[in-house]
């Protein structure tokens, strides 16, 4: 589980704050990079949508062509009477003379003029098509170059040449209202084919597309309910981790307040002188545990701090020197009593004052000297504390103890493991020691690794990041 | 302010010739078959008339169920003798040149009056100079003012634009079904046969 890591601050005698976690990502970068399945699926389904609306747009366009269509059986009837007049006019044109009359012929040379009246109506000039439009004219024309000739030949109706020529130009006219009348009938059945082709052939797609488009919105509904599920269970998994963490701290406080009390009081009464040798021993045994227990408390408090990011740092300018000479002289008592060697080496290259949190690094150090010296039975722990690679400073601690197998080197960081069983049962100890260590490490920007070899002994590096008292900026008005 | 009394007799006159321009509003609100055309002659032929001979051309001619004839069996009618039964204007859209027009002619109710058409005479079949054949129930032309138009916008409408006589349809006055409808302005009416 990943902590949030803070930098130090540079700033000395100033609490540095652990960085606030990252801010949300704003709404529309959740959404659309929330994943890239999702943004592909958008995409498709956004031209699948555009696609669909653009075929939807055609076949509107198609509906109103075939009102178009639809018009066609009346204004075709113009064309039909139109030729019946024509041929009708025609006929009296060719009875002989004898039957001439003129106004038979006028009103039958009327009528034919009422059919090309009947085509200029708005109705039927809005429901040809361009190419008949054209034609219409054309016809109008001839009408009327007809007109007068009809006037000609009514004046001298016995004129062979007048009649004969009136015949074939009105036979021809006829002609060409007839010829009219089956383009338009093939422009209206061509469209008509077209139209139903075309629909069907729309109206497949228009299903196919929607059928596909639906598929693909689900695809995308259900994807971002699951991303949004996992995400709300994330939430939940954190917000436990919180209350976890919450409660550790409250508890573990209520807990060391009546046991620094035990303490106190025992400590009074081995002070007092009146206990004879065995109550004596009975209540150093009361004070060893009680102490053990105070440190197992604060061991689960620190641990719970860091994860919950509230161990507050405090960064000073720390002088190297007479820092480890104090953790020299407190880890001697338990080298003497032990039988060990006990060497300590700062390295003549580290500045005399280091930037850090005096509080933190102690007790990583003095974690790993306890776990150094209590892992040993005979032989030496060492403490070195050195430069490292540019701008990092080292502290390593070796001991020739038990060391550790190599299978066992990943998880002794963790909470409460140690090697295995049989090390907590014959060493004691909570196994919270290397967590805290390791946690407090990275906290500031730093690391822990170990070495070892199994029966030979073990070396703890820990690694933080430099900064030298003369790099420091500017300090605050205090 | 003077008070005025609610019983005195000036007020009832007042309430009174309210209540009186209210109720003629409300009933000039539909259009009534008088109030829709101008009257522009008098009938001078009256029902009942005897109907003289034609003397100029015939551009009627009427069979059937008749109750008076002025030839064998049919009246045939001149434009004069149409004209005497008295016309009318009426302006109306021209659902065909879809424009304003004013059409005069006398009111087929009158013309039908003037025939003596039988009590129960049903439809008007009317054939037309190219024809066109259509049947209009006579109740279209008894309930609704039709006119027998044979003019339009003061011209009148010789056989090239549907003369002689076009029966014209109260459009602006009453809603109809035009795709019926349209089909009894029939135009360029040659005889009309009473069934």
């Amino acid at each position: 589980m990943a902590t949030s890591e803070p930098t130090l601050n540079a700033a000395p005698g100033v609490d540095a704050p652990l960085a606030q976690p990252a801010p949300r990502p704003q709404f529309w970068r959740r959404l659309i990079f929330v994943s890239p399945q999702i943004t592909i699926l958008s995409v498709v389904a956004a031209v699948l949508l555009v696609a669909l609306i653009v075929l939807a747009g055609v076949v509107v366009a198609q509906m109103e062509a075939s009102a178009t269509v639809l018009t066609f059986n009346d204004t075709n009837r113009v064309f039909v009477q139109l030729q019946r007049e024509t041929l009708r006019l025609i006929a009296l044109v060719a009875q002989p003379i004898e039957s001439f009359k003129a106004q038979d012929i006028e009103v039958q040379s009327d009528l034919v003029e009422s059919r090309i009246g009947v085509m200029n109506f708005p109705d039927a000039q809005a429901s040809l098509p361009p190419q008949i439009q054209q034609r219409a004219q054309q016809l109008q024309t001839q009408w009327a170059a007809l007109k007068l000739e009809i006037e000609a030949w009514k004046a001298d109706p016995a004129s062979s040449t007048l009649r004969d020529t009136l015949r074939k130009d009105l036979t021809d006219f006829e002609f060409a209202a007839n010829d009219t009348e089956v383009n338009y009938t093939r422009i209206n059945t061509l469209a008509i084919t077209d139209f139903a082709q075309l629909n069907q052939k729309q109206l497949l797609s228009f299903a196919v597309g929607a059928v596909v488009l639906v598929l693909f919105m689900f695809v995308v509904a259900i994807s971002i309910y699951r991303v949004n599920q996992q995400r709300r269970e994330v939430e939940a998994v954190r917000e436990t981790n919180r209350l976890k963490d919450e409660f550790v701290a409250v508890v573990s406080h209520e807990l060391r307040t009546p046991l620094n009390a035990i303490i106190g009081f025992l400590g009074i009464m081995k002070m007092k002188g009146e206990l004879n040798e065995r109550d004596r021993h009975m209540v150093e045994r009361a004070q060893v545990n009680a102490t053990r227990l105070l440190s197992l408390i604060n061991d689960i408090l620190d641990i719970s701090k860091i994860e919950a990011g509230k161990f507050e740092f405090v960064v000073t300018a720390v002088p190297l020197r007479k820092l480890v000479a104090r953790w020299q002289s407190q880890m001697d008592v338990l080298a003497k009593q032990k039988g060990l060697d006990f060497q300590v080496h700062i390295d003549d290259g580290l500045p005399e004052s280091i930037y850090m949190d005096e509080e933190a690094v102690t007790k990583i150090s003095t974690n790993l000297l306890s776990n150094a010296f209590k892992f040993t039975e005979q032989g030496a722990v060492s403490l070195a504390v050195k430069p490292g690679n540019p701008d990092e400073w080292l502290i390593t601690v070796t001991d020739t103890g038990i060391g550790i197998p190599e299978d066992a080197r990943s998880h002794i960081f963790e909470s409460f493991r140690q090697v295995d069983g049989s090390t907590r049962r014959a060493y004691g100890g909570t196994g919270l020691g290397l967590s805290i260590v390791q946690r407090l490490c990275r906290a500031m920007g730093g690391d822990v690794q170990v070495e070892s070899t199994l029966g030979k002994g073990s070396t703890f590096t820990v690694r933080f990041p430099l900064k030298a008292s003369s790099q420091a900026p500017a300090m605050k008005a205090a | 302010m003077k008070r005025v009394h609610l019983h005195s007799s000036r007020v009832k006159v007042l309430m009174l010739s309210l209540l009186l321009v209210t109720v003629a509003a409300c009933g000039s609100s539909a259009p009534t078959i008088k109030t829709v055309y101008t009257e522009v002659t008098k009938a001078a032929l009256k029902p009942g008339d005897k109907i003289p001979a034609p003397s100029g051309d015939v551009i009627l001619t009427v069979t059937g169920k008749i109750g008076t004839t002025n030839t064998d069996k049919a009246i045939q009618m001149d434009l004069k003798m149409i004209e005497s039964a008295g016309l009318v204007d009426y302006k109306v859209k021209d659902p065909f040149e879809k424009k304003d027009t004013i059409f005069r002619g006398p009111l087929m109710s009158n013309l039908l009056d003037l025939w003596q058409v039988a009590k129960d005479a049903t439809k008007l079949h009317i054939v037309a100079l190219n024809d066109y054949v259509v049947d209009v129930p006579i109740t279209e032309v008894q309930k609704y003012p039709v006119i027998f138009a044979l003019q339009q916008d003061g011209q009148y409408m010789p056989i090239s634009t549907r003369g002689p006589a076009m029966l014209v349809f109260p459009y602006n006055d009453f809603t109809f079904n035009e795709t019926v409808y349209n089909d009894y302005w029939a135009w360029q009416i040659k005889s009309i046969d009473i069934q």
